[in-house]
């Protein structure tokens, strides 16, 4: 396992922290005087927030797992302490022709990494979930990084996640190729009719 | 893109080798252009890379539910090491 972690920041690093399951209804609400109150729908828990029957921002109950997370972001100045992350799935569950499928890296939506300790850090195979982008305070994190992705894999994985968020990044692609387009037949008839 | 096709019969056009765009002009200007199959294969491929992106969410497979599911449930997740409170601590 490797002991690399402050040296080379936290873009790409796997840590362990522990992260908040998403509130869903019905939803469990803290109450005023500390009891637990249940509210089948968000518009009844906006009602009661609006009858003063909760607090302006009432406290959901929720649990938390502690799991690998592949961190996003760098924060060198440590200003903004909240990390962008992904979720580390295993896939035991699913039939081995599934599985494998995985392995050969035919879901898009799964990034496949290999048991590899040394460069991970991880016991066993894992699946990078492109569809579980999660917001970390880093009081949350439990450990330094325990393993890196390369920087081919962060590049993928961002390209990627682009996709997944539906981030077209197609306009900006093609406003670069029409630049670039416009660049050449300029250069060209230049070359053709230089001015005197 | 839509695509109308015309039976070769139907239709004078000169005749585009590999590679070779025709261009045809009006008033000085480009009117249509006739390319050969294979700038059309490049066309289709290019309309595919730069035209619309369908939500991403359209071509999620079974499998990738499966797992996000099973992921979000917090039922099949790498158990921690407790080690690594040890050998790991944060910052």
């Amino acid at each position: 396992m490797t002991t690399a972690g402050a040296s080379r920041g936290m873009r790409g690093a796997i840590v362990w922290a522990f992260t908040g399951f998403q509130p869903e209804a019905p939803f469990e609400v803290r109450g005023s005087d500390g009891s637990v109150l249940s509210y089948a729908t968000a518009a009844e828990l906006a009602e009661a927030v609006k009858n003063r029957q909760l607090q302006t921002t009432p406290g959901f109950l929720v649990q938390a797992k502690l799991r690998p997370i592949v961190l996003l972001q760098e924060r060198p100045r440590g200003v903004l302490p909240e990390f962008a992350g992904l979720k580390l799935a295993r896939f035991t569950k699913l039939d081995p022709r599934d599985q494998q499928r995985i392995r050969d890296g035919q879901e898009r939506a799964l990034f496949y990494l290999p048991h590899d300790e040394r460069k991970y850090g991880l016991k066993r195979e894992n699946a990078i979930d492109l569809n579980s982008l999660v917001r970390l305070h880093r009081s949350v994190i439990v450990t330094r990084p325990v393993g890196y992705l390369d920087e081919q894999e962060i590049d993928v994985l961002g390209r990627r996640l682009a996709k997944f968020l539906d981030i077209d990044l197609t306009p900006a692609i093609r406003q670069g190729v029409i630049e670039r387009w416009d660049q050449l037949v300029a250069a060209q008839q230049h070359r053709r009719h230089p001015e005197p | 893109m839509h695509t109308r096709v015309v039976a070769a019969n139907e239709v004078r056009i000169p005749e585009p080798s590999a590679g070779e765009v025709i261009v045809v002009e009006r008033y000085g200007k480009p009117y249509a252009a006739v390319i050969d199959a294979g700038m059309l294969e490049l066309l289709k491929r290019l309309v595919a890379m730069f035209g619309e992106q369908p939500p991403a969410e359209l071509s999620l497979s079974d499998v990738a539910v499966k797992v996000h599911r099973s992921s979000e449930a917090g039922d099949d997740v790498e158990d921690f090491d407790f080690e690594l409170l040890t050998t790991h601590p944060a910052a």
